[in-house]
């Protein structure tokens, strides 16, 4: 490991915590539902953080982790076109992309 | 594969057809449905032909393996799948739901484009009891239960008449729950046989052959059971599960006070469906005491025996008083089953030969009459369009034959010697007498009882000035005279000879009571 | 002989299932021929046995057929054959067919007449079958037959309401007597393992009978007594007996038959058949012995005021029974029985004879009827043989019957018994007079009824003069003339002769009962006669009273009514109520509940998918917290 500055796993995790709590704040409280689609990408980034984290600092380094880091990027990156696609299709419906307005199963 | 697993499968079979097979005209739905239950009575019959008398145990087996629970229990496998077989007990109720099926299909009035739906549940609901009947593991009884239970829904739901909807939905809600409890108590004597509530553990007990094995199979599970010692099996969770297991059996079998659905379902049910639930699937709870309650727990069935005993008379004095007051044929019918299985209630708990054989005829013996109360009060009803016994009288004028049978069914369901209804009624008492006499004088007032209120429904309905509203409706039909007859005849065999099933019974009540004495 | 027995009943039975299979369209002379014709062979093939039996006193045992298995022990049908049920064969098989001949002409034209005669004939065989029982279980089997045949043919007029009601109490105040025997019956099979009354007896002598919550004598006495009940219920003795005066609405032969001759005795009979069992016990011989004795008064107290000629017979059958389980009870076995027979011949009689003038008159009122004689001398010479008898006149046959009971009750002590015997045989020969008076002799009361009026055809007077000419000389079978022949021969039935007393003939008792009998006659010639000195209505009237206790059959049908019918149908009452309104209730409260916390609960279905989200972070974070503390050390 010569030749790098070592970053405490410490740090790491709470970056990841740190975007998660703010990705979890912003999907819970945001109104439009872009921002909410956001926030939730921010909270699966910070899985990545950690998985990527114990990959290379955990107990057991591995390469697994990384993988599914991958993995994860690729699942995000399907389920916003999904998400953004269904938001586009309620736009046209309802003319409205506020979450509060969407409340069709109520009771 | 053997001749019962098609008793059973039969119906399915016709169910399936009815389900699939395009473009048939009504009249051939209705075939096919009763082929079902035609082919399933053809070969319970040769079943009987060629019963073995001189054997206790499960004959004419037939089992199907479907799937393997891998290491479930102390390493052991647990084999799933459908095994059928008949005793003594399981042939005459196989018979009698049979018959009753075919006759209850025979009896349902043609329905507008609704045939096919009514055979295919009758045919499925068919299949439900006869499996439960037959079954030789507590998988296929309670798989059997569930198939009984939700066609038998659909039945009431889809063709009850007003307000039946209400009554399905207590019928899906009493009985569901009571299979749930039977699924709780027999999957846990399953397991406890198996030494799952042992204070020590099963392989150091050790003499125990089959103990450590987990297994559905009933016959295996009652000598397990019976040689379990106390160490091997905590008598308070032994005891815990059986009070869940007559729980569920005074709620499937409509005692009182967890009753009410039955008069319900019969009050806005058609009478198909009512001969059905009333001759067959209201038969299906006292089984489960027999073959559960008196098979794998008989020493608990004499711990708890006052208990029995005592519910057993409140049962007979309740559904007689309760029918007494009932204004609607229908609804007194269901009372008068309810009064009558309370005697076979007093007969288990007597837990002597006379006692389960006297509960066993009764278990036919009530399933035949009330049947046939339930066909002959529909015939009556769809001519005079009520079964209000106030708004009747006088009908012995214009349909006698009918008032004549009518008259035979009372008279069996009172007990008459001669008819099914006595001979039940007299060994289940001398059974009661030789255990527990103090509490069956109390049940012999039932007697009275069930001879007032029947009379007084006689009175109002047959006899009495001819009213003019009914002159001119027709005796019955010959489509009519069929099940009358046949349900009769049966009534009058059983009781002048009832050597014709009580043979059956002789062998396979011994084994339970050896297993249990 | 004996081997053959079974043929006795089989041949009504033959006649029913025939009948059955004709339908009920057949012609009246085919059905009633049939009838008769079968049952006048069983008659001639009982008198056969009977002969049969008293020649070779050696019974041959009961032939048995086995029946059903319960548990180790083997129940059995079949037939057995002693003195006292091959009398009884005879004398059911004999009135039976005098019966079915009156039915000809008296049911003539019915719409059901073909029915008529099967319940008939499915009665004659029941209670033939009932009789020749070898075995408990059997008796109660055909001795629920005979009541579900009473039923059927008390309401054979089912459309008059009064019989439809009087059907239906018929069999339910008989199935409460039954219910006793019922439950008499299966101790003893309990006890003793079998329903053999050879074998019940046996082991009772021995007193090897018992049960485990009872003494061997406290079981043979409960036993005995339940047997009673069943008797006291079927033979119509106090206090069941509320339900023969109302089974008279059923035609009239079909009183005769069943509610005078043959099975209101059956109760009789079944005493008389356990008498080993009664013998054993002091205390159920002395219950037999007062009942019999408060009902042969109450019944006979209860007749001298009725208006209507069939429901005055009716309260003679009742007190007539009461006579016989008097002498039961008293230990006179064979006058029991004795009286038994001469009863079933001067019963019948009179029933038949009444039926007659029902017949002709169309009416039952005595107070419509008067002066008969003139247009029917057979009915009223028939009739007068019948009253005769029945008052205890000598030399007919109840003089001799009632005549010995009375001296056995004194005999052995029941003075009380005696009294109320004496009093009930005087009130007997002023009621019977009566029914005379008022129906046969002075002014027609209805004109117009008298009109029409008229005696039957040979069919109905031919049973008329051969049960006149039996109720005339039926006592000579057990007369110092005939050697006791009756007495003797039912004796042989248990040779060391332990089975009742007899009593000597006292000249001065037999004056005394007659002496009686023609005081009550007096009294009823002196109020209704030709000559009549004292008027009815003013003694109505003076013992206003006594005269309504009398008339309204000292008001027990209405006591029982309020007692146990009210109270029947009270808890009924409340039974539904409870059954709906609480039971049921609970089960839709619950509901209801259930119900409710759904509601409460689709109110939290915001449709805010970040409010969702929220609680689901929250329990997230509660489990994260809750795993963190339990695996220790981090928080």
């Amino acid at each position: 490991m010569s030749g790098t500055f070592p970053i405490p796993t410490g740090s790491l995790l709470a970056l990841g915590a740190i975007l998660f709590c703010i990705g979890l704040y912003g999907a819970l409280t945001k109104r439009n539902l872009i921002i909410v689609l956001v926030s939730i990408e921010l909270m699966l980034n910070a899985a990545n953080i950690n998985l990527v984290t114990f990959s290379r600092l955990g107990v057991a380094p591995n390469i697994s982790g990384q993988v599914f880091a991958l993995f994860t990027i690729t699942v995000a990156a399907a389920e916003i076109a999904v998400g953004l696609a269904l938001l586009l299709a309620i736009f046209r419906v309802r003319r409205t992309t506020e979450v509060q307005d969407l409340d069709v199963h109520k009771h | 594969m053997g001749i019962v697993f098609w008793i059973v499968l039969a119906p399915v079979i016709a169910a399936a057809l009815l389900a699939v097979v395009p473009g048939i005209k009504p009249n051939a739905q209705r075939t096919l449905g009763l082929l079902g239950s035609a082919v399933s009575l053809v070969l319970a019959l040769i079943a009987w032909g060629r019963f073995q008398y001189g054997t206790s145990g499960f004959q004419e087996i037939s089992r199907v393996h479907w799937f393997t629970l891998p290491a479930v229990w102390q390493q052991s496998d647990l084999s799933i799948g459908l095994s059928f077989g008949l005793d003594g007990l399981s042939l005459p109720l196989v018979l009698l739901a049979a018959f009753i099926s075919l006759l209850a299909g025979l009896a349902a009035p043609a329905r507008e484009g609704r045939t096919r739906l009514f055979h295919l549940w009758l045919a499925l609901a068919t299949a439900g009891v006869l499996g439960v009947f037959t079954a030789m593991d507590l998988f296929t009884f309670l798989l059997a239960l569930e198939l009984s239970l939700f066609s038998a829904f659909f039945l009431i739901l889809q063709f009850g008449e007003a307000g039946s909807r209400k009554a399905a939905f207590k019928f899906l809600l009493y009985r569901g729950l009571a299979s749930v409890l039977f699924l709780a108590a027999l999957v846990g004597l399953a397991y406890g046989a198996a030494g799952g509530f042992g204070t020590t553990q099963p392989d150091t007990q050790g003499v125990i052959q089959g103990a450590g094995t987990l297994t559905f199979d009933i016959s295996a599970l009652m000598d397990t059971l019976h040689k379990a010692s106390e160490a091997y099996f905590i008598p308070h969770v032994r005891s815990v599960l059986f009070l869940v297991l007559l729980l569920g059996v005074l709620i499937e079998e409509a005692f009182v006070p967890f009753h009410t659905w039955l008069p319900t379902t019969h009050e806005h049910s058609d009478p198909a469906t009512n001969m059905l639930i009333g001759g067959v699937l209201t038969k299906t709870g006292a089984y489960a005491l027999l073959r559960f309650g008196v098979g794998f727990l008989p020493g608990e069935v004499r711990h708890w025996g006052v208990l029995i005993a005592v519910l057993g008379v409140i049962n007979i004095l309740y559904g007689a008083f309760a029918a007494w007051a009932q204004k609607d044929w229908r609804r007194l019918i269901a009372f008068g089953s309810i009064s009558h299985m309370g005697l076979v209630l007093l007969g288990v708990a007597a837990l002597n030969p006379a006692g389960l054989q006297g509960a066993m005829f009764m278990m036919v013996s009530s399933g035949l009459l009330t049947a046939l109360l339930f066909f002959l009060t529909g015939a009556i009803q769809a001519r005079t369009r009520t079964t209000l016994i106030p708004a009747l009288g006088g009908l012995s004028k214009p349909m006698p034959m009918l008032s004549g049978f009518l008259l035979v069914a009372a008279l069996g369901s009172l007990g008459l010697p001669l008819t099914s209804g006595f001979i039940s009624e007299i060994q289940a008492f001398i059974g009661g007498f030789g255990t527990y006499p103090g509490i069956s004088f109390v049940g012999v007032i039932g007697i009275i009882l069930s001879a007032v209120y029947l009379l007084y429904a006689m009175e109002r309905t047959t006899f009495g000035p001819a009213k003019q509203v009914y002159t001119g409706l027709a005796d019955a039909t010959p489509r009519e005279y069929v099940p009358t007859v046949v349900l009769t005849a049966l009534v009058l065999i059983i009781g002048v000879y009832p050597g014709v099933i009580g043979n059956l019974f002789g062998l396979s009540v011994q084994a339970l009571l050896r297993i249990g004495g | 002989m004996v081997e053959y027995a079974w043929l006795v009943p089989l041949l009504p039975l033959v006649a029913y299932v025939f009948l059955l299979v004709l339908g009920r369209r057949a012609p009246e002379g085919i059905v009633a021929g049939v009838s008769v014709v079968l049952t006048f062979i069983a008659f001639l093939v009982s008198a056969l046995v009977f002969r049969s039996v008293g020649q070779n006193p050696d019974l041959t045992g009961p032939y048995v057929f086995h029946w059903l298995t319960v548990g180790s022990k083997s129940l059995t049908v079949g037939f057995e054959v002693t003195h006292l049920n091959a009398l009884m064969l005879v004398v059911v098989s004999l009135v039976s067919t005098l019966v079915l001949l009156f039915s000809k002409g008296y049911m003539h034209g019915d719409d059901r007449f073909p029915v008529f005669y099967q319940y008939l004939n499915l009665f004659v065989f029941s209670m033939l079958a009932l009789v020749i029982s070898p075995n408990l279980l059997q008796l109660y089997i055909f001795w629920e037959m005979v009541g579900l045949c009473s039923y059927l043919l008390v309401g054979f007029w089912y459309f008059k309401p009064e019989a439809a009601l009087a059907a239906k109490k018929s069999f339910i105040v008989t199935r409460i007597g039954d219910v006793g025997l019922f439950v008499g019956i299966i101790l003893l099979f309990l006890a003793s393992g079998s329903f053999d009354y050879s074998t019940i007896f046996t082991a009772a002598a021995a007193g090897k009978l018992s049960l485990g919550w009872i003494s061997g004598s406290g079981l043979v006495t409960l036993a005995a007594i339940l047997i009673f009940v069943g008797a006291v219920g079927k033979s119509a003795q106090f206090p069941l007996h509320v339900w023969l005066p109302d089974a008279m609405e059923g035609p009239t032969p079909v009183s005769a038959l069943i509610h005078a001759a043959t099975m209101v005795a059956a109760g009789v009979y079944l005493v008389a058949r356990c008498y080993p069992l009664f013998q054993l016990s002091p205390a159920a011989l002395s219950t037999v012995a007062w009942i019999g004795g408060i009902t042969a008064l109450l019944a006979a107290l209860i007749a001298l005021t009725q208006r209507d000629i069939k429901r005055v017979i009716a309260y003679s059958t009742i007190s007539q029974l009461g006579y016989m389980m008097m002498a039961l009870g008293v230990g006179a076995y064979a006058y029991g029985v004795f009286h038994l027979m001469t009863h079933a011949f001067f019963k019948a009689l009179l029933f038949l004879a009444a039926g007659s003038v029902i017949h002709a008159v169309d009416t039952q009122d005595l107070f419509e009827m008067g002066g008969l004689y003139r247009k029917m001398k057979l009915t009223a010479w028939t009739f007068l043989a019948g009253a005769l008898a029945l008052a205890g006149i000598v030399p007919f046959a109840g003089f001799w019957s009632k005549d010995d009971i009375l001296a056995a009750a004194l005999e052995s002590g029941h003075t009380v018994l005696y009294a109320f015997g004496l009093i009930a045989a005087f009130c007997t020969a002023f009621y019977i007079f009566r029914v005379y008076f008022l129906t046969f002799t002075g002014e027609p009361r209805d004109p117009e009824r008298y009109e029409h009026a008229h005696e039957g055809s040979w069919v109905m007077t031919l049973p008329l003069v051969v049960l006149a000419v039996l109720a005339t000389i039926g006592g000579f079978f057990n007369t110092p003339w005939s050697g006791y022949g009756l007495e003797r021969y039912l004796f042989a039935d248990s040779p060391q002769g332990s089975i009742g007393v007899t009593t000597p003939e006292n000249v001065g008792l037999m004056a005394l009962s007659v002496v009686v009998g023609l005081l009550g006659i007096g009294l009823a010639a002196l109020m209704y006669g030709r000559r009549r000195r004292i008027e009815p209505e003013k003694l109505a009237r003076g013992a206003s009273f006594l005269y309504q206790l009398s008339y309204r059959k000292f008001y027990l049908d209405e006591i029982y009514y309020f007692v146990v019918v009210a109270t029947g149908k009270a808890i009924a009452a409340v039974v539904d109520f409870v059954d709906r309104y609480i039971i049921d209730g609970i089960v839709r409260l619950v509901g209801w509940v259930v119900g409710l916390v759904g509601t409460g609960l689709r109110y939290t279905q915001t449709g805010q998918v970040q409010a969702y989200t929220a609680v689901a972070a929250f329990g997230v974070l509660i489990l994260v917290a809750w795993a963190m503390w339990s695996i220790g050390g981090v928080l």
